[in-house]
């Protein structure tokens, strides 16, 4: 019985290695467009490495690999279907690759396995700037055409960033704050993991836009990305500030539960509180209508993906793109979405 | 003659043996810090709901500790909970959602997907003579895979409130996860004190090659602890679906942490042999309150983790020094 | 008159609810072999531990090379020269003997790095005299348990020890390397050192002692001159009783075959190894440490796999896949090593005696505390367990009732067969008797018994019939009255070539 088991798991072994070395042969030369394209067999014939770089490939021959933080956020699935229908429309092949969690590390090496496999493009939010500047760079000498979106990496050479601006939404969600409570009081700030740029962007442009103001800011409590801490430390929290004015959440993590799971928030909402927050994706909109949430900031995913690819397309195809100032920012724009409008940006969506 | 002595010790002593069992040091940890928190903050602690609430968020992981203390009392570890949380908690969404299943079914299928996840720890652990440490990390990153493949990311919602009660409701009026939490600890209690098996599972955990000459069924009892923990952490992620009212392939990130931090906390040995049910759950209470004072005692998330570590290891060497004074 | 090199007067020392020493006085001369003997429990260790400065006294004075000291630390009593080596030996296998010698002051030459050559030099010195004869960069893991316990004196003698004292060193080594044991302990002697030997093989101390002291419940007996002093004298002075017979083996009726073994192949230790075994039977196993006898009793309880071979309990073919089977079948197994296999030491004496029957004694596997209490009292009683309570752990009983604890496991199982391999190693000599005197009378009840010792006088006197294994094959058999020492030994050495 155990000598059976053992010599099962060495073929089994024997053979994943054999099947991974054959993939790893096969691959080379014909890179990775082989399993991607299937219509046309017939040039793939050709040597393709060896053509000059400078010639514009055929549309089939492309590949922008869209990179997101990690592939359990699903605030990133917008991005997805956007970034796959605007690839289909461009004819072009797209692989989202990434991360399992939102790993620097990890995504290093899936940059660097991006790198090995020479496809054209990538689109990436980056887990942290700095940590991945320098693969960045190591890519954009490798000829591929690199881009940030969501996250940027201001420093490394990537061409572009596409995406929302933090530290100006989280001024906007300030100046919306203290329209919503112009008498002021205390708000208390939710957030996710702590550390990460854009969510820290977001607080710096709330605190600094209200500092000197008649808003109190409450120590920050974090959910750690997770839905279960989020709800439970709003809950708690609400339940036991009884003089609290408001809550900004960075990002909509409590509205992803149910809404009966959220009974403080509720009974906060029907005593005269108010919430703003970060983030419009299908589940929240529901909260808008049930009036337990006051105003909800989206970042543009969809654009992110739809602009970022369309643009690294123009890149790789070698034409001339305005990539505005000297940053080459472009601002995906954000949305707002309150009781008067959430209906019609409601049917916008892609139920999830 | 001994029998006397011990009798009049019966009498006497049913105080002594309270406050001689392992459990007792760390409840006076859990008193001293509920204190320190009413001293602090009183009426934002003690009240009603705050209480309720507190309890509710930490029977998520004292169900998972239950099934965790089960292993480590048999020096395992099982570091798959988490995930195995996340995947029978999205399969009896998609099983109610999807499949149009009736919802007694699908917590059925959650349940049973726990139970095969737990053997087959077990599996690898005794016919294959993995590390567990290194079994449960496969299985870990599987079951979490699975979760993410089925659901493509996206959280399940829609539920009926049939299966939400089983997180959201109330039995004679208290919530149905404290409810849960509370039947499973007394049934694993008095499976491990007043079973052969449980008194299998301790000697197994003192002595492998021991118990095993001494006609213990090791390997099965191993099998069925892991199980066993695969079963809690299934009860426990479907109730946390029933609570949030969706199926998430990301939740229980990072519980198998929490379940194991409130097992050490409530006395076991990670080398085996020593353990508690009761110690499990008063560790999870530990943890909860500590989070939930931290949360309203205003501190900034920024130092929370921090402190979260530090309460961990005073607790654990508080405890530590009263068994060697014992000695 | 010779100078003493250690005095220790009126030493008392008490631990919570226990005496261990009242007033107890030892002196030392400079280059004697003095022999420490008595029960488990009678104060030799804690004496020694006082010595190297594990405990300290509650009282008493201790006098070095005539000046009055305290001992506080072991590093100490190191500094003075005072080196204790234990039973079990503290060397790191995965080092060299090099290393080992050296470990924890190694030679410095830059700040970091050891001095090996310098360090090799001596160390070889070292080993040369106490006859380890190997490169000193051999690792500790590849020498024997007699070759270890020569670094553990060469470690001793480079730390410039004056005293050097030996705790069992012989309870786990064959006659031959206990012979090489005892020539480094009379160059030690010869070269001015003095030794302590602890053990409770009386006749290796007549063959090395000088002096023999005696302790008792925590109190000195006496010392003896060697010369004028008698086996029986010493186990008198020992027990406090003078002990009518040192083997207490009843005639008993043998019944008819309980179990036997046919062809068993397992490993390279258990080659071809047929036997039977009758009802009220001792069978003693004799041989040389690592001759298979264990190895083929493991194979019999369904420890190791069997290749090839059947056995017959009661003329029933058995099937094992495990200890559990055996166990059903009615066998039990007192194994060599009772610490590591026979007990679980954090475990309460009440759970370990009732592990082996819980599955026949509890009904629907619900656990019933007052049949494991009444079967626990039962064994306690029956067999003399000396324990404050069913609910103390086993770690904190002595040797010899450990081993009682472990026997009374089996005997709640009601087995036919017992196997007892090496069931009184370690033991000290009262307790040594009882399991004697036990084992005679479980083979007048009719239980057929298979008993594995090293000890070549327990074998005689024990058994009915004896085999003698060697090389993992069955060299011989021997009625009771056929077996001696030279019949046996001739057997093995046959079988050597």
């Amino acid at each position: 019985m155990k000598k059976l088991v053992v010599a099962l798991l060495t073929a089994s072994m024997l053979l994943g290695l054999t099947a991974c070395t054959m993939e790893g042969k096969k691959e080379e030369p014909a890179q990775a467009a082989t399993d991607e394209t299937p219509e046309e067999t017939g040039e793939s014939e050709e040597p393709a490495a060896e053509e000059p770089a400078t010639e514009a490939k055929s549309d089939g021959d492309i590949t922008i690999a869209v990179v997101p933080k990690s592939l359990d956020n699903a605030i990133f699935l917008d991005t997805q279907t956007a970034a796959e229908a605007k690839a289909e429309e461009l004819g072009i092949n797209l692989q989202w690759v990434g991360p399992t969690t939102s790993d620097a590390g990890q995504q290093v090496t899936v940059v660097e396995g991006l790198i090995e496999k020479q496809v054209d493009g990538i689109l990436i939010s980056c887990n942290d700037a700095d940590a991945l500047k320098d693969v960045i760079d190591r890519a954009v000498d490798a000829g591929i055409v690199v881009a940030c979106f969501d996250s940027d990496s201001p420093e490394s050479a990537r061409s572009f960033y596409c995406g929302t601006d933090n530290y100006a939404i989280g001024k906007l969600a300030a100046e919306k704050m203290q329209e919503t409570i112009p008498d002021g009081g205390k708000v208390a700030i939710l957030t996710g993991v702590l550390g990460a740029p854009n969510l820290e962007e977001r607080i710096r442009g709330f605190k600094e836009t209200v500092e000197g103001s008649n808003i109190e800011v409450m120590p920050i409590q974090t959910g750690n990305d997770d839905v279960q801490t989020s709800v439970d430390v709003v809950g708690q929290y609400t339940a036991a500030n009884s003089d609290l004015a408001a809550w900004f959440f960075v990002g909509g993590w409590p509205y992803f539960a149910d809404p009966d799971a959220l009974p403080e928030v509720q009974k906060f909402m029907e005593n005269g509180g108010h919430i703003i927050s970060i983030d419009t994706c299908e589940p929240m909109m529901q909260y808008v209508g049930m009036d337990m949430v006051d105003l909800l900031i989206g970042q543009n995913y969809p654009e992110m993906g739809a602009l970022g690819v369309e643009t690294l397309y123009k890149l790789i195809q070698g034409e001339d793109v305005d990539l505005g100032d000297e940053t080459h920012y472009i601002d995906t724009g954000y949305e707002l979405v309150d009781k008067s409008n959430y209906e019609e940006v409601w049917e916008t969506k892609a139920p999830w | 003659m001994n029998n006397q002595v011990e009798k009049k010790q019966d009498a006497s002593g049913i105080l002594r043996r309270i406050t001689k069992s392992n459990s007792f040091g760390i409840f006076i940890i859990l008193l001293a810090m509920c204190l320190l928190l009413t001293l602090a903050v009183r009426d934002k602690f003690l009240s009603g709901s705050n209480i309720v609430s507190v309890i509710r968020q930490f029977s998520f992981y004292g169900i998972l500790a239950i099934g965790m203390c089960m292993v480590i009392i048999t020096a395992g570890i099982d570091l798959s909970v988490g995930s195995v949380f996340a995947l029978a908690g999205v399969l009896a969404c998609i099983a109610i959602t999807k499949w149009n299943l009736p919802v007694f079914v699908s917590v059925l299928i959650g349940m049973a997907v726990g139970l095969v996840v737990g053997y087959f720890n077990g599996f690898c652990v005794t016919i294959l003579k993995l590390p567990p440490m290194i079994a449960t990390l496969g299985t870990m990153s599987i079951a979490r895979g699975v979760a993410y493949t089925v659901t493509g990311g996206y959280p399940i919602g829609s539920l009926p409130d049939s299966f939400k009660f089983l997180g959201l409701g109330y039995i004679a009026g208290i919530p149905t996860p404290i409810v849960l939490m509370v039947v499973l600890a007394v049934l694993a209690t008095l499976f491990l004190q007043k079973t052969v098996i449980g008194r299998w599972i301790y000697a197994i955990g003192g002595n492998e090659e021991g118990a095993r000459l001494s006609g213990v069924p090791v390997n099965q009892i191993k099998r069925l602890v892991y199980a066993l923990s695969g079963l809690m952490a299934a009860i426990s992620g479907i109730a946390m679906a029933a609570r949030l009212g969706v199926g998430q392939s990301t939740s229980g990130l990072s519980y198998e942490m929490d379940a194991i931090a409130a097992t050490v906390i409530g006395g076991a040995s990670l080398s085996g042999g020593s353990g508690s049910i009761l110690g499990a759950i008063i560790g999870a209470a530990i943890m909860g309150v500590l989070r939930n004072g931290l949360v309203l005692l205003d501190v900034s998330a920024y130092w929370q983790q921090t402190v979260i570590g530090i309460v961990i290891i005073l607790a654990v060497t508080l405890d530590n020094l009263r068994h060697l004074k014992k000695k | 008159m010779e100078q003493e090199l250690l005095v220790m007067k009126n030493i008392n020392k008490s631990f919570p609810g226990v005496r261990a020493l009242k007033d107890v006085s030892l002196s030392l001369q400079r280059g004697e072999v003095r022999a420490l003997i008595g029960e488990n429990g009678a104060g030799k260790s804690t004496l020694m531990k006082i010595l190297s400065g594990v405990y300290q006294a509650d009282s008493g004075q201790i006098f070095w090379e005539g000046k009055e000291t305290k001992i506080h630390s072991t590093t100490e009593a190191a500094d003075m020269g005072i080196s204790i080596i234990y039973q079990e030996l503290n060397l790191m296998p995965n080092m060299s003997i090099l290393e080992n010698i050296f470990l924890g002051r190694e030679y410095k030459k830059a700040r970091f790095l050891m001095d090996f050559k310098k360090a090799a030099q001596e160390a070889r010195g070292y080993a040369d005299m106490v006859g380890l004869n190997l490169d000193v960069h051999t690792l500790v893991q590849d020498l024997s348990i007699a070759q270890r316990q020569m670094v553990e004196v060469a470690k001793a003698l480079s730390m410039h020890a004056k005293l050097i004292v030996m705790d069992e060193p012989t309870s786990s080594l064959t006659d031959r390397e206990t012979e090489i044991l005892l020539n480094v302990v009379r160059k030690l002697r010869d070269s001015g050192v003095t030794v302590v030997f602890i053990s409770h093989r009386l006749s290796e101390l007549f063959e090395i002692a000088d002096r023999i002291s005696v302790l008792r419940d925590g109190e000195s007996v006496g010392t003896v001159e060697v010369k004028d002093c008698s086996e029986e004298r010493l186990i008198a002075m020992m027990v406090g009783r003078s002990l009518e017979d040192i083997y207490p083996k009843f005639d008993t009726k043998i019944g008819e075959v309980v179990l036997e073994a046919r062809h068993l192949q397992a490993g390279a230790m258990v080659q071809d190894v047929s036997f039977q075994l009758r009802k009220g039977e001792i069978l003693g196993f004799a041989g040389l440490v690592g001759a298979g006898r264990s190895e083929v009793m493991r194979a019999i309880f369904g420890v190791d796999r069997l290749e090839s071979g059947e056995i017959y309990v009661d003329g029933q073919r058995l099937t094992l896949r495990s200890p559990a089977d055996a166990i059903r079948a009615g066998l039990g197994l007192v194994p060599e090593d009772r610490k590591l296999l026979g007990l679980i030491l954090d475990m309460s004496v009440r759970e370990n005696v009732t592990l082996a029957c819980l599955r026949e004694e509890m009904q629907k596997g619900v656990l019933k505390e007052s049949r494991e209490e009444e079967i626990t009292q039962q064994y306690i009683e029956q067999l003399g367990i000396k324990t404050p309570g069913q609910e103390q752990k086993v770690l904190n009983l002595s040797g010899g009732n450990q081993q009682k604890v472990v026997i009374g496991k089996w005997l709640a199982t009601h087995p036919k067969i017992l196997i007892l391999d090496e069931p009184t190693r370690g033991i000290d000599v009262g307790a040594k008797k009882e399991i004697h005197e036990l084992m005679s009378r479980l083979a007048a009840t009719g239980v057929g018994i298979i008993m594995i010792s090293s000890e070549m006088p327990e074998v005689l006197g024990m058994s009915d019939r004896v085999i003698v294994m060697h090389g993992g094959r069955i060299c011989g058999e021997l009625s009771r009255e056929e077996a001696n020492q030279e019949h046996i030994m001739g057997l093995i050495l046959e079988a050597a070539e």
